[in-house]
């Protein structure tokens, strides 16, 4: 420690921010004390919390289930889809027949669901190979408009009815949450909500491997320059294809939760309304960061959801304004006006703010393989003490 | 080692190459000169396989790599730098160097996904990427992203992530336009450096003269999609067409 003061005498040593080298202790500590708090607040919920609640906390975990798989294809890889809620709708349309038609166990119609959700996202990632920005954002956003149309005859022909049934995921006995009569309700909540978390850290740590990987640096590097990542040996369309599948998948396992949530739903229960939420969920969060998608999901399910009981109703506004509470107004508004504050989302703008107290330092490079160095065997580097 | 016979480049009435040949032997640097236009980054680009040639044969070491896709060339030992620059931009100088041995990784989406078995060669990708960026005098630089460094800066980062692919073929388009004089004869020795340290063969467009007649071992002269000149770099700098084509003929 004196050594370092008497180095830096001449210039007074800058206290803050303060570095913190890449998984050293302090860090580790500060990483523990992450997980360990997030993961007390998720069963303190799980304990305490009211059906509703339970339930509204798991709609927040099929959002941002959504908004994980989108981040990996338009974050990471640069590739825009508005038609994820397609994804969503054909894994619930897949889980709710197999379950009530084919007698499927819900687990399977999970599977199921994957796999259909990996497939369509592959094909079409095929046009995708040679489409960009704008031009594959119209693309996807002709399936999410042709899905309702798609489901709506599959309803009429299959089903014979307007609307599917939910699967009716039952928790099983192991988990305890067996109880009969009044408190059945809660029992499903709760063991709905945890499926939600799980499904939700699944799609997390994918992502997370994913992105920390060889292949995660393939598909940065074919964002930020397809010509030049080829050149370094990137198969741009296995890249791509598999990308697009992949985010697919993840995108199914939330309508298969949201069919195992709803009592009944229809062709018009995934739109591309959908789609722009787990859009705005992303950007509100911060794209290309691993917590944005999750942070944006439940900022704005929730901020939705508070302003919808809470917002005023103005009479003296001018025409529609006037009709109701200004929820929706308000919304959007707070959208736009965190755009301007926080261009990279809600995680970008804690990022900026922590970093003026704290700076994760990476590990350094490996020392050069000098002679000299090769000759003196150094012991382990002690520090401070 | 590369063997270009008659390759011709159409790009629908326009002629970019026409007929060209040309060898390079283990170890060499070859200069491809000529001016505006003649066709030098195209055959560039035949090379790395971003355009398709017309018709002709590009043989490398005996594998004729018109018949291998763009991705599989690093793969057979053959890296370039782009002309104007083809970063990652918001990646980090090391991630960029890292992403330049992508070819000499295996580990796929499965194994990525479960991180099964990947921490050894990330680590050992990581140190060898620090090393290049040492080597290339980048290493203070390494967790920057790339992304608003100087011009000069980010040329030397271009031949970093090449050299991570470790190639025995480096193509090198016009690694030294838009650098000051000191940065050209630094960015000379570093070529040679290299070149002797990696045991590399060099193919070079460049348009700096005395750059490309000083370090190349071999200099192919190119006018309008044909070579006019092939050989010692004094010969071709003497040769009557290359000067005409350079200078224009007195009428």
């Amino acid at each position: 420690m004196t050594t370092t003061m008497q180095s830096t005498s001449a210039g007074a040593p800058k206290a803050w921010p303060r570095p913190i080298p890449d998984s050293s202790p302090l860090h580790w500590v500060f990483r523990v004390i992450g997980v360990a708090v997030i993961a007390a607040i998720a069963i303190y919920i799980g304990l305490n919390a009211t059906p509703s609640t339970l339930g509204n906390v798991t709609e927040a975990c099929i959002l941002a289930i959504a908004a994980v798989a989108l981040n990996l294809l338009l974050g990471f890889n640069g590739q825009i889809s508005i038609g994820h809620s397609t994804f969503v709708g054909l894994a619930a349309f897949a889980a709710g027949y197999t379950v009530n038609f084919w007698h499927w166990n819900a687990y399977w119609s999970l599977v199921l669901g994957i796999v259909l959700c990996f497939l369509l996202g592959f094909a079409l990632g095929l046009p995708a190979l040679r489409l960009k920005g704008p031009y594959l954002a119209l693309v996807t956003l002709a399936v999410a408009f042709v899905w309702p149309t798609v489901a709506k005859k599959f309803l009429e022909q299959k089903v014979k009815k307007n609307s599917l049934k939910g699967t009716h995921l039952s928790p099983p006995t192991w988990t305890g949450l067996v109880s009969k009569g009044k408190d059945a309700r809660l029992d499903k909540a709760i063991f709905l909500y945890w499926c939600g978390i799980i499904l939700l850290l699944v799609a997390y740590v994918v992502v997370r491997n994913l992105r920390k990987s060889r292949i995660g640096r393939s598909l940065v590097a074919v964002r930020d320059n397809e010509t030049a990542a080829a050149v370094m040996g990137v198969n741009l369309k296995f890249t791509k294809t598999i990308t697009f599948g992949i985010s697919a998948a993840i995108a199914g396992t939330a309508g298969w939760l949201s069919a195992a949530r709803l009592d009944v739903f229809n062709d018009t229960s995934f739109t591309i309304l959908n789609s722009i939420k787990y859009l705005l969920a992303l950007f509100l969060g911060g794209a290309a960061t691993l917590l944005g998608p999750i942070v944006g999901a439940f900022a704005y399910f929730f901020l939705d959801d508070y302003l919808r009981s809470h917002a005023p109703h103005w009479t003296w506004l001018p025409g529609q304004l006037s009709k109701g509470p200004i929820a929706s107004f308000l919304l959007g508004a707070i959208v736009i006006a965190f755009v301007f504050i926080a261009p990279f989302g809600l995680v970008g703008f804690v990022k900026d703010q922590a970093r003026r107290v704290f700076i994760v330092t990476p590990r350094p490079l490996r020392p050069a393989l000098t002679p000299s160095a090769l000759d003196d065997e150094r012991p382990e580097e002690s520090k401070g003490e | 080692m590369l063997e270009v016979q008659d390759v011709s480049v159409r790009f629908g009435g326009i002629i970019a190459l026409d007929g060209l040949s040309f060898t390079i032997d283990e170890g060499q640097i070859c200069g491809l000169i000529g001016p505006n236009g003649a066709g030098k980054t195209t055959m560039f680009n035949v090379i790395s396989r971003i355009y398709d040639a017309t018709t002709g044969r590009v043989l490398f070491r005996g594998t004729d790599l018109l018949s291998v896709q763009a991705h599989g060339i690093a793969k057979l030992g053959i890296a370039r730098t782009f002309q104007n620059l083809a970063l990652f931009p918001t990646m980090t100088l090391l991630e960029n160097v890292m992403v330049g041995g992508y070819s000499q990784g295996t580990d796929g989406f499965w194994r990525s996904t479960l991180r099964l078995g990947t921490a050894k060669a990330e680590r050992e990708l990581r140190d060898e990427a620090g090393d290049l960026l040492r080597s290339l005098q980048l290493d203070h630089l390494a967790f920057r992203p790339a992304a608003g460094l100087p011009f000069g800066t980010l040329k030397r980062l271009e031949i970093a992530r090449a050299l991570a692919a470790r190639p025995t073929f480096l193509l090198m388009d016009e690694p030294a336009s838009g650098l000051t004089h000191g940065e050209v004869d630094e960015l000379s020795e570093t070529i040679k450096r290299v070149r002797d340290e990696f045991k590399l063969s060099v193919l070079l467009v460049e348009h700096h003269m005395a750059m490309v007649m000083g370090i190349s071992d071999k200099v192919v002269a190119m006018e309008f999609g044909r070579k006019i000149a092939e050989g010692v770099p004094a010969d071709v700098r003497n040769d009557d067409k290359v000067i005409a084509a350079y200078l224009g003929t007195s009428a």
